[in-house]
């Protein structure tokens, strides 16, 4: 849903400092044929959990996430404890949302299509055939740049952080995109010494 | 060393879609990089020649490309490129043509495209492929290192300058271009990137391009460029066209774009451009050839998430 969010955001071009848009692992296609199969994902999900390390747990080994470290870090802030049942639930019920599903994803495509500012698309390379799941027409009249990240799932700045890094680093260098007047400082220039 | 007549066997099997066994791949990639050596960074064609753009692997395509323009070697072809990924036959895609090039070396120009590339063909399906066709990568591998020895340029007739991608801020004459060392695989950045990786452009001057390799150019780069080298026309490819071709730059440049319905779905038209006795252009266009039935590729529940 993110990825949706920062599309219709920039296309509304509201953003006058907005310089470029990165979207991971979302596109319309795929994500409209994923919606039928949604509510079975989220109700295979472990619902209970004692801990938040179980929880932490479970994410890598049972669910959608692969890096510990990062597990440790995001999943934390989407569970809340549930005094009654005495366990940690999901904060958010992803399931009671459904309604709104279907208008995250219509139209995605031309919407991305349509920001001014240059776009890097990165898909996870698990999915068969990931290079089938893009803005086919767009990429290949050169719209914009798309990167496959292999061995990773959809949640590609958790899986792969160094490497999403480097892409990103990588982005905005090219685009040049960033202050232009500061200077890296090299070394401190000896001091003047006096004859 | 296979003789005309093997080849011939090879060619017809290849028609029928067939892939040939590793080690004849591997005979037939060796006896393409002796020829491919000895041809020039702006390779010389003569006319009368058709120029195709993108095939990206749709084999029936192809064929259907050349019951629309005639069958090597009657027919005189150059082809600028993408011979791989994306389409489900990328490897008797490109065999074919590898073999119709050894058989028929000066009647069919084979260029290189973005996608003829190691690092490329490892996301976008070929290396995929060849591992499903044949249980390993070594086809893979005689593939990309003949990739290298394919010519970056072709020049016919001294006039049309063919390419796949476009031009390069590094490079401002046809000597620049002849003087690069091809034989690698395909870099980052730099003037052999960019003639395989740019786009024209709205927009006058260099650009930044959108793809994140290459660059964008503007008219008067084109229209300089011409002058300079004394060429009426730069022939491209590399960009999805939806009738096929696209004249752009006041005619200074054309996009030729040679797979129909794109991947099986973007609904284009392809084309390609007849270069005929006295140098007249005639685009031929057509449609995807009849319904194939698509091979099984992997459908999972995908694990998408909100």
């Amino acid at each position: 849903m993110g990825g949706s969010i920062a599309v219709h955001v920039a296309a509304r071009r509201s953003l006058s400092t907005l310089a470029g848009l990165l979207v991971v692992d979302v596109v319309e296609g795929t994500a409209m044929t994923s919606l039928i199969h949604m509510q079975k994902i989220l109700s295979s999900r472990m619902q209970h959990f004692s801990s938040i390390e179980k929880a932490i747990e479970w994410s890598v080994r049972g669910g959608s996430l692969r890096n510990i470290d990062s597990a440790r870090v995001s999943i934390p802030a989407t569970l809340k404890y549930d005094d009654s049942k005495k366990c940690y639930l999901y904060r958010t019920e992803l399931e009671k949302t459904e309604q709104y599903w279907k208008g995250w994803y219509e139209g995605l495509s031309d919407k991305f299509l349509s920001c001014p500012v240059p776009k890097l698309l990165l898909l996870a390379g698990t999915r068969m055939p990931s290079w089938m799941c893009g803005h086919t027409i767009g990429q290949m009249q050169g719209k914009f740049q798309m990167a496959v990240v292999r061995h990773t799932g959809h949640a590609i700045q958790e899986d792969v952080p160094d490497e999403f890094a480097t892409l990103i680093v990588n982005f905005i260098s090219r685009n040049q995109i960033g202050p232009h007047e500061i200077e890296i400082p090299g070394p401190r220039k000896p001091a003047f010494s006096k004859p | 060393m296979p003789s005309h007549a093997d080849l011939d066997r090879q060619i017809e099997h290849l028609m029928e879609c067939k892939p040939l066994p590793e080690a004849d791949v591997k005979a037939l990639c060796d006896q393409a990089r002796a020829i491919l050596v000895e041809e020039w960074n702006v390779q010389p064609v003569k006319c009368p020649v058709t120029i195709c753009g993108d095939i990206h692997g749709q084999f029936y395509d192809l064929i259907e490309l050349f019951r629309i323009g005639g069958n090597a070697p009657d027919t005189n072809y150059l082809f600028m490129g993408d011979y791989v990924d994306r389409g489900y036959y990328s490897v008797e895609t490109v065999t074919l043509l590898v073999a119709l090039k050894v058989r028929y070396r000066d009647r069919i120009t084979i260029l290189r495209g973005n996608h003829e590339s190691r690092q490329i063909t490892q996301v976008y399906g070929f290396y995929d492929e060849c591992l499903r066709k044949y249980g390993n990568a070594n086809v893979w591998k005689f593939f990309t290192d003949l990739f290298d020895y394919l010519p970056l340029t072709a020049l016919i007739e001294s006039q049309i300058f063919c390419l796949h991608g476009g031009l390069s801020p590094s490079l401002d004459t046809l000597d620049n271009i002849r003087a690069l060392d091809r034989i690698q695989e395909v870099p980052h950045e730099g003037p052999m990137c960019d003639l395989l990786w740019s786009d024209p452009d709205d927009r006058c001057g260099w650009g930044i391009s959108p793809r994140g390799a290459g660059y964008t150019f503007g008219q008067d780069i084109a229209a300089q460029f011409n002058h300079t080298n004394g060429l009426s026309l730069i022939s491209r490819a590399h960009q999805l066209v939806m009738e096929g071709f696209n004249w752009c730059q006041d005619k200074n440049v054309v996009t030729v774009f040679s797979a129909p319905n794109y991947c099986y779905r973007c609904g284009n038209m392809a084309a390609i451009l007849e270069i005929g006795e006295n140098m007249d252009q005639n685009f031929l266009q057509f449609d995807p050839a009849p319904r194939q039935i698509e091979p099984d590729t992997t459908r999972k529940t995908p694990d998408y998430f909100l």
